[in-house]
């Protein structure tokens, strides 16, 4: 015979985020999950951001990775708080893992916590960690047709930032294509494009700012 | 890979159910998982078994349950329901679509061989 049980595989983690988004709301921290492939860019774009955004907003970095601090030796750099998150062979963060990494930061002094998944298109989009907001990154040179092949991840970001635009020239990326197959699975997200060789684009540093007034 | 974790959490509602139910063995699980939700069915079959090991849910038949997408084409105003992700509208070709629903990650029923006990 069959037992009637209609429960979300995933409210075990949704509530773990939702105690850890709910405790963020209290103490007034945005957090954002910075999500894409490995290799897109993700690392380098929070080394360029985070010294031009800490002298808007109090800010600390979570660094996902399978294994190695090499990520957070990195952020280091930026004088921010960072903490290193070894899944240990786990493609995603979850957020159990998460609250181990918020119990190691100040989080009296912070208004905004961004956090670095790890590198995949695929598994990190499945999970929610108890972020406000979802920032999705693809590069140039991954294809323009990202977007259409990850849906789950673009799909659901409240901001998409395409990286490496400084090699634009030197591949088959088309930027209006790429554009088109953002707006089919993601009407809404604003855009931002961005290159290591580029000043930070304004821009998006307004979009997190506004996104962490909104809780102030 | 996130199949084992769905697995994980597949196998933990299931067991809690039963347990409820009074019920010491499951023989079939029936999963609702949408389109959208990037589970590859065989694998999240292989997790489970692994996941369901020595428990009361070994040897239990994992049932998955495709949910469609919706889309819809702004171009034509057309409708279409379809059991794969489509990136255009299927009736005019248009790309200028929407797509709706498919987020399904559901245990919607278990089977249990025995009739069901008393509720705890």
């Amino acid at each position: 015979m069959n037992i009637e049980v209609l429960r979300d595989v995933q409210e075990s983690i949704m509530a773990d985020a939702n105690e850890i988004r709910a405790s963020l709301d209290q103490r007034g921290i945005r957090m954002f999950n910075l999500m894409g492939g490995d290799g897109c860019g993700k690392t380098r774009m929070l080394e360029r951001l985070l010294p031009t955004i800490a002298e808007r907003v109090r800010c600390a970095v979570l660094e996902g990775d399978i294994t190695t601090t090499l990520d957070a030796e990195r952020i280091s750099k930026a004088n921010v708080p960072v903490i290193q998150l070894q899944t240990d062979g786990c493609c995603h963060l979850e957020p159990s893992l998460i609250r181990k990494g918020l119990d190691k930061l100040p989080l009296d002094e912070l208004d905004v916590i961004i956090v670095e998944n790890v590198g995949n298109l695929v598994c990190p989009a499945e999970f929610d960690i108890g972020e406000h907001h979802r920032i999705g990154m693809l590069s140039v040179t991954e294809g323009h047709d990202k977007p259409l092949k990850y849906p789950l991840l673009f799909g659901q970001a409240d901001a998409i930032v395409i990286s490496k635009m400084d090699l634009l020239e030197y591949t088959n990326f088309d930027l209006d294509q790429c554009t088109r197959n953002i707006r089919t699975v993601n009407k809404k997200a604003p855009i931002f494009e961005d290159s290591a060789e580029w000043h930070f684009d304004p821009s998006f540093l307004d979009w997190v700012s506004v996104k962490r007034a909104t809780c102030a | 890979m996130h199949e084992f974790s769905v697995a994980r959490s597949i196998c933990n509602i299931a067991i809690e159910e039963a347990r409820r139910h009074c019920v010491e063995r499951v023989t079939g699980i029936c999963v609702e998982v949408g389109v959208m939700r990037q589970v590859v069915p065989e694998l999240l079959r292989t997790a489970f078994d692994i996941a369901a090991k020595e428990t009361i849910l070994q040897g239990a038949k994992l049932e998955i349950h495709d949910v469609p997408v919706t889309i819809k084409c702004h171009d034509c105003g057309q409708f279409a329901a379809s059991a794969t992700l489509q990136v255009q509208c299927v009736h005019c070709g248009s790309t200028n679509i929407e797509i709706n629903g498919g987020n399904e990650l559901m245990v919607s029923s278990i089977r249990v061989a025995e009739e069901v006990g008393h509720e705890h």
